[in-house]
C-alpha cells in the first residue's frame, strides 16, 4: 500500500491506494482518516483500485478552508477523483462517510458505479441514548497548556473498548485534526439523508454491524433506497472496518462483484 | 509548500516542498519531523528549491525497518535525493538533523556543495545540566491503556516553554512517531568530532544562545577547518520552529557570502 497526495483546487488530499482495476473510493468517518480501511485494503485491492482519502480537515489532508457541510466535502471528493483521473467509481462510506458518499451519489451521479453505506444514520434524539457518554462526545476540545486536553481525546478514543493499538491509532487522528476536528462530526449530525436515498439511482448496499449503535436504522435507511440491499452482521462491531476487516471486505467484495440489477 | 511521497527501496519518505533552483535539503532533529521547517521554508524558497524530508519513523514517512542508526538514516537521504533526481544540494541539519548532514557530507562529499550545522552537540556537551527534566527525556516510552502515555509525550513536548501551538505540533510529532520514537534519539549519540576535520565543504555551524548545544558551537567550528560560525544572541532551542525567520536568514547570509 502506498501513500500519496493529490492536488484538488481546495488543498492537497492524503491517501492510501494499492491494486488495479475498477476504482473504489473509501470514504472514513468523523475525525478518523483513511488509517481505519489499512487492514481492509489489502482485500479489496487483489480484484479492484482501491483509494482511500482523508477528508480536508482530518488525518494528513490540509485543513478546510471553513467548517465544511457534507456537500463539501462530497465536493473535494469528486475534485479528488478529477485529479485521480477517474470518470467513475465504486464509493464506500462508513458512518459520516457514508452520508459523503450519498451526496456524491445524488448530486453527481455520473461519478457514482455503485455505493455501500456502512451503518448510516439520521438525525433522531434517541439515537444519543446509544452512546455511552453522549454529552462529551463531539464538542470541541480547546488545547489546554497542561496537556488535560490529550486525555479527553484519549477518552473519545477509548469509549468504544477497542484493543489499545485501535485506541492509539484514534487518539492520533484525533491530535491531527486538533480543536477543529469535531466540525465533521457536527456536519454529519446536521445532514438527514432520508430525503435524498430515494434520489439514489445506482446500485446500493446497505450494511451494519449489530453493535454499533446504528445498527437500528439501518433498515430505515434501507427501505428509502429504492432497490438497496441489506445486511447486518451479526455481533459486528462499532469500527467494523478497523475491527473486523476481513469480513468487512468480504461483505463490500461480494456485493461489489454482484451489485443485483444494473440500471 | 507542497506535500508529497518519494518511493525509496527501504519504504515511503514523506517531504514538503517549495520553490525552484538550487536545492536545500532541510534534516529534522530527533523525533520531530518536517513540520519543524514548515515556518523556514517560505523565506528560503523565494531563491531556492526547498525540501524538508521526514526520517524513516518520525512524521509521515514509513516506520524503520529495524532500530536505525545514523549510517542508515543518512543512507536513506542519499536514495531520496536519488529518487528525486539532486545530484548535490546544500544540507542543512537541526541536531540530530547537523549529524545526519555531516555523515552525509564525510561519507558522501560528491552530493553536498554546502553544509549548515544547527546546534549540533558532542557526548559531553550533552551530558550537561540543561535545566530542565532531562533524566528521562529520550527513554521508551510505553503505549499504555489509560493513557498516561500521552502526557509523558505532552511533558517532553511541553518542557522548553515554547508557546502553546509549538508544543502541540511537538507532540503530534511524539505521537505519529509512537512507542519506537526515541530510537532515533539514540542512533544520534556518538560523536561527531572525529569526522569534523574530513569535511571540505563550506561550513556554517549555527547555533542559538539559549539552545544547550551552543556551548558546544564554538568547539564544532574549530574542528572544520574554514568554517564559519554564527550563534544567534538569545535564540532559543528549537530555533528553526521558534524564530524561522532569524534562522532562515543566517542560512541565506551564509550561502550568499559562500562561493558556490
Amino acid at each position: 500500500m502506498k501513500r500519496a497526495y493529490a492536488d484538488i483546487p481546495e488543498g492537497q488530499i492524503f491517501y492510501r491506494f494499492e491494486g488495479n482495476g475498477e476504482p473504489v473510493l473509501l470514504l472514513h468517518a468523523g475525525v478518523t482518516s483513511s488509517d481505519e480501511y489499512k487492514k481492509v485494503i489489502p482485500f479489496l485491492s487483489k480484484t479492484y483500485r482501491a483509494i482511500a482519502p482523508d477528508f480536508l480537515g482530518n488525518g494528513d489532508s490540509d485543513p478546510a478552508p471553513f467548517a465544511y457541510d457534507i456537500i463539501d466535502h462530497a465536493r473535494t471528493m469528486v475534485h479528488l477523483l478529477d485529479s485521480l483521473g477517474i470518470k467513475k467509481a465504486a464509493v464506500v462510506g462508513q458512518h459520516v462517510g457514508g452520508k459523503i458518499g450519498l451526496e456524491m451519489a445524488v448530486t453527481w451521479p455520473e461519478r457514482v458505479s455503485k455505493l455501500v453505506l456502512s451503518s448510516p444514520n439520521y438525525p433522531e434524539a434517541e439515537e444519543e441514548k446509544s452512546f455511552k457518554d453522549p454529552p462529551n462526545f463531539m464538542g470541541r476540545v480547546e488545547l489546554q497548556k497542561d496537556g488535560s486536553h490529550l486525555m479527553e481525546w484519549w477518552r473519545r478514543s477509548a469509549l468504544w473498548g477497542h484493543p489499545l493499538d485501535i485506541t492509539n491509532d484514534r487518539t492520533l487522528e484525533y491530535v491531527k485534526a486538533g480543536p477543529r476536528g469535531e466540525e465533521i462530526h457536527w456536519a454529519g449530525g446536521a445532514y438527514d439523508p432520508r430525503p435524498k436515498l430515494p434520489l439514489v439511482k445506482c446500485p446500493t448496499l446497505v450494511f451494519s454491524a449489530t453493535h454499533d449503535p446504528f445498527c437500528s436504522m439501518a433498515e430505515t435507511v434501507h427501505k428509502l433506497t429504492p432497490g438497496s440491499k441489506l445486511i447486518i452482521l451479526e455481533n459486528g462491531p462499532i469500527d467494523i472496518d478497523r475491527l473486523w476487516p476481513k469480513e468487512f471486505a468480504e461483505v463490500v467484495l461480494n456485493f461489489l462483484n454482484d451489485p443485483g440489477s444494473e440500471k | 509548500m507542497k506535500r508529497a511521497y518519494a518511493d525509496i527501496p527501504e519504504g515511503q519518505v514523506h517531504y514538503r516542498i517549495e520553490g525552484t533552483g538550487e536545492v536545500i535539503l532541510l534534516l529534522h532533529a530527533g523525533v520531530t519531523s518536517s513540520d519543524e521547517y514548515s515556518r523556514v521554508i517560505p523565506f528560503l524558497s523565494k531563491k531556492y528549491c526547498a525540501i524538508a524530508m521526514d526520517y524513516l519513523g518520525n512524521g509521515d514517512s514509513d516506520p524503520a525497518p529495524y532500530p536505525y542508526k545514523l549510517i542508515d538514516h543518512a543512507r536513506t537521504v542519499i536514495s531520496f535525493m536519488d529518487n528525486m533526481s539532486i545530484k548535490k544540494a546544500v544540507l542543512v541539519g537541526q541536531h540530530f538533523g547537523g549529524k545526519v548532514a555531516l555523515e552525509i557530507a564525510v561519507t558522501s562529499p560528491e552530493r553536498v556543495s554546502k553544509l549548515v550545522l544547527s546546534s549540533i552537540g558532542y557526548p559531553e556537551a550533552e551530558q550537561v545540566d540543561i535545566g530542565v527534566d532531562a533524566q528521562h527525556f529520550t527513554e521508551q516510552v510505553e503505549i499504555k491503556a489509560d493513557g498516561s502515555h500521552v502526557m509523558e509525550w505532552w511533558r517532553r513536548s511541553a518542557m522548553w516553554g515554547h508557546p502553546l501551538n509549538i508544543v502541540e505540533e511537538r507532540f503530534l510529532e511524539y505521537v505519529k512517531a509512537g512507542a519506537h520514537g526515541e530510537e532515533i534519539h539514540w542512533a544520534g549519540v556518538g560523536d561527531p568530532r572525529p569526522k569534523l576535520p574530513l569535511v571540505k565543504c563550506p561550513t556554517l555551524v549555527l547555533s542559538a544562545s539559549r539552545d544547550p548545544m551552543s556551548a558546544a558551537a564554538p568547539t564544532i567550528h574549530r574542528l572544520i577547518p574554514g568554517s564559519k560560525l554564527n550563534i544567534i544572541q538569545n535564540g532559543p532551542i528549537d530555533l528553526n520552529r521558534v524564530w524561522p525567520k532569524e534562522f532562515a536568514e543566517a542560512v541565506l547570509e551564509f550561502l550568499n557570502s559562500t562561493p558556490g
